[in-house]
């Protein structure tokens, strides 16, 4: 008789135990998955090296410069290279989270023919801290010709910022 | 008749000790390996944990397509483009050329050394498998060819000649 009670005992005890196990492994595998899942993917690379491909399409086609790249302003750029800068509706954020520039030069001289600019002008200023908390910025270069041949160098530089998004 | 029952009685307490002595010892024995499981379960869910955040909490970052490079194609095509003095251009000069003459090899090299020179540690162009004197040993890859780290890029000049900008980082 009391061999019988002790092992129902032992069973309580155990199924009390196998309950506790079941626990952790549970609680081990939500911080697993959130651990995995719950800090965002950082983009902006691939943003910033979209935006400078997109300017790039925009300002050089069929090996030729665009024509009338001698009229791109920080009026018309936007528009004329069919560039968005809206960004979603969060954080506070004020359509200020992008900054793109282009420097047009000589090829031989480096002499500078046209530069523009459109966005957020301090994203600029941050881009010398190299830290994940700030905008991630992309200069790059490429060389084109005009319809005379001449021969041009166009500088693209592009930074993005959306920490908040990217960054925990 | 009374006898006999006071003896089994007897035999009953003195087996009983045993009884419960072995049981005892089969309980701690169980005891220990369940314990033994535990501690197992928590080692291997604490190194998971531990890699997992290592291998994966850290880098998230999304890496671009590294086979393409848009800007260095446009580049490519616009260098072919480029006339000399006697207002040939590139495509045609390497087309009736066995190789890359002064000014098409010295335009190369201040095309893409400025440009890419930083962010790719090895470039080359020229007729693929052919040494140059601007470039040096042929280092790219065949068309068709892929590497993770390579950006190949290349113009049919005729049915037999291609011209190949191969930039591998």
């Amino acid at each position: 008789m009391s061999i019988q009670k002790n092992k129902k005992g032992a069973e309580k005890i155990l199924s009390v135990y196998w309950f506790a196990i079941l626990l952790i492994v549970a609680g081990a595998i939500v911080y697993l998955v959130s651990s995995f899942y719950g800090k965002p993917y950082d983009v902006r690379e691939m943003e910033a090296r979209l935006l400078t491909d997109k300017i790039a399409n925009c300002l050089s086609a069929g090996g030729n410069i665009k024509e009338n790249w001698q009229g791109l302003n920080a009026d018309n750029f936007l528009e004329e290279c069919r560039l968005v800068f809206t960004v979603e509706d969060s954080y506070g954020w004020d359509d200020d989270q992008y900054y793109a520039e282009i420097k047009i030069s000589d090829f031989d001289s480096g002499q500078s023919l046209n530069e523009v600019n459109a966005g957020n002008p301090n994203l600029k200023l941050d881009c010398a801290v190299d830290d994940k908390n700030f905008p991630l910025c992309l200069e790059r270069s490429m060389y084109s010709i005009d319809k005379a041949g001449k021969q041009y160098k166009i500088s693209i530089f592009a930074a993005v910022r959306k920490t908040e998004k990217n960054v925990q | 008749m009374f006898n006999n029952l006071e003896l089994k009685d007897k035999k009953a307490q003195i087996e009983m000790p045993k009884c419960i002595n072995s049981s005892k010892r089969g309980q701690i024995g169980e005891t220990m390996t369940w314990i033994i499981a535990t501690i197992i379960i928590i080692v291997m869910l604490t190194i998971t944990i531990i890699i997992s955040d290592l291998s994966f909490g850290k880098n998230r970052k999304i890496q671009t397509d590294q086979n393409s490079d848009i800007l260095a194609s446009k580049s490519f095509f616009s260098y072919v483009l480029t006339k000399n003095a006697e207002d040939k251009n590139v495509y045609s000069q390497l087309q009736t050329e066995e190789n890359l003459n002064d000014f098409n090899g010295n335009l190369a090299i201040k095309i893409f050394n400025s440009s890419y020179g930083e962010e790719y540690n090895d470039l080359w162009v020229g007729f693929p498998e052919l040494q140059n004197n601007y470039f040096g040993e042929w280092t790219g890859l065949l068309e068709g060819e892929r590497s993770f780290d390579a950006v190949q890029e290349f113009i049919k000049l005729d049915e037999n000649k291609m011209l190949q900008l191969s930039m591998i980082r």
